[in-house]
């Protein structure tokens, strides 16, 4: 009985076979599979590395002394500057990235511990060649420059030192008029006189030349007229 | 004859042969229609004519899918895991649970499992093989996939490994945690041993 059922089934399925005309998928459909998978999975922690090394350039360059200046406290500077755009982004690639590497044809293997420690390592890796390439600051500056709803978003180091009404100003110096005062116009191409004050805080070694970026932090007079007691290059000593 | 001569040769050699001759495909399920055949009734609990379906959808998706099947791996394992897959959607789409169907495990098992449960030897096997398995098939679907592998199908970590998509690790503590569940049940239910 269980003989003549197991002749059955087969013969149903060589007869579904034939009459379907089903065949075997060639080989390189499954290579190319395979090949997507991989270089989706790639291109992937590539993209989330970039992303956090945006995460890290914004938080390094971030100057988190000047906070009094625009915020009423730190945890209100928090949370008005905290990147949510890219903190989001990074998380939705980095759940994509898992999931493809379960979909993979071996993924299945490795310890999920040990596949997320070496995938964090690749991603830190990743993250800081593209920091101190200065891809981060590329990518994030190349988006300021031409989605305007990116400034609404993210709030970074040009949000905080545009505000010259609470005593913050940056931009680049355009003229020396004499060793006190010079011209500098700032990221929204307004022209300002600065004057340096008696007793100004510079960092040692720093030089006021024509063509530099730099941030201010002093106090508005009208014409135009900003009053120095604190200047800094732009970039901070890591070159952020 | 020649039957003889394909039923003698490897798993191996009897894709590359069906690659090349689709009736030798018929070889390779002459090998594993029984096995696979037993396995849906067991775990699925279907009625013959539904696993008979399963297994006709899952020889076909293993003939089109002969060219991904990696040497690596064993054939066994792999048919095994386009079953257990099979029988699950099969299982979703007629909206049911897995129901472990009534059959006799042989006495070789049952004492693994008494063993392995820690039972004491002088219980009733048929009896404590007919309430374990009611018992295996009201744990979580991970935990039952597992201790039904390897105590009913006798597959080691690394086939269920294969099986399931589970790292090796995943696999034994998911058997750990699925004996100790079935320990507390036993514990709970002790009457029904004696």
């Amino acid at each position: 009985m269980e003989n003549n059922q197991d002749i059955d089934i087969k013969n149903k399925i060589m007869a579904e076979i034939d009459k379907d005309k089903i065949c075997p998928t060639p080989k390189w459909c499954f290579a190319c599979k395979n090949y997507f998978v991989w270089t989706l999975l790639g291109t992937l922690i590539i993209l989330t590395s970039i992303i956090f090394s945006i995460l890290v350039f914004l938080f390094i360059s971030h100057d988190w002394d000047v906070y009094k200046y625009v915020s009423s406290n730190l945890a209100q500077h928090i949370l008005v500057y905290t990147p949510y755009f890219w903190i989001l982004f990074f998380l939705v690639f980095i759940l994509f990235a898992n999931y493809i590497f379960t979909k993979t044809k071996e993924g299945y293997k490795f310890e999920l511990k040990k596949t997320r420690l070496f995938g964090f390592t690749i991603i830190l890796v990743i993250m800081l060649i593209s920091l101190f390439l200065g891809m981060a600051r590329l990518v994030h500056e190349t988006i300021f420059e031409n989605i305007p709803q990116y400034d609404y978003v993210i709030h970074d180091k040009n949000n905080i030192w545009d505000n010259h009404d609470n005593g913050l100003l940056s931009g680049q110096i355009i003229e020396i008029i004499d060793p006190k005062t010079f011209y500098l116009e700032d990221f929204k191409n307004k022209l300002w006189q600065v004057k340096e004050q008696k007793d100004i805080k510079m960092p040692r070694n720093f030089i006021i030349e024509k063509g530099i970026k730099i941030k201010i932090i002093g106090k508005e007079f009208p014409g135009n007229i900003f009053i120095a007691n604190t200047i800094k290059p732009w970039k901070t000593k890591l070159g952020f | 004859m020649q039957e003889q001569n394909y039923l003698e040769k490897s798993d191996q050699e009897l894709v590359e042969l069906s690659l090349k001759n689709k009736d030798s495909y018929g070889f390779l399920v002459q090998k594993y229609e029984n096995k696979l055949n037993r396995y849906i009734l067991r775990f699925s609990g279907l009625r013959q004519e539904d696993a008979e379906d399963v297994l006709q959808d899952v020889f076909v998706k293993v003939y089109k899918n002969l060219n991904d099947y990696d040497p690596k791996l064993k054939f066994s394992s792999w048919i095994y895991r386009i079953t257990h897959n099979e029988t699950i959607t099969f299982l979703r789409k007629v909206k049911r649970r897995p129901t472990t169907y009534e059959f006799d495990i042989d006495a070789v098992k049952v004492k693994t499992l008494k063993q392995e449960l820690n039972m004491e030897k002088d219980v009733d096997d048929k009896n404590t093989a007919v309430h374990i398995l009611k018992m295996i098939n009201n744990l979580p679907p991970k935990h039952k996939d597992v201790i039904f592998l390897r105590y009913i199908e006798d597959k080691d970590y690394k086939e269920i490994s294969d099986i399931l998509k589970k790292p090796q690790g995943t696999v034994a503590t998911l058997l750990k945690q699925a004996k100790e569940q079935l320990k507390v049940q036993i514990t709970k239910n002790n009457h029904l041993f004696n």
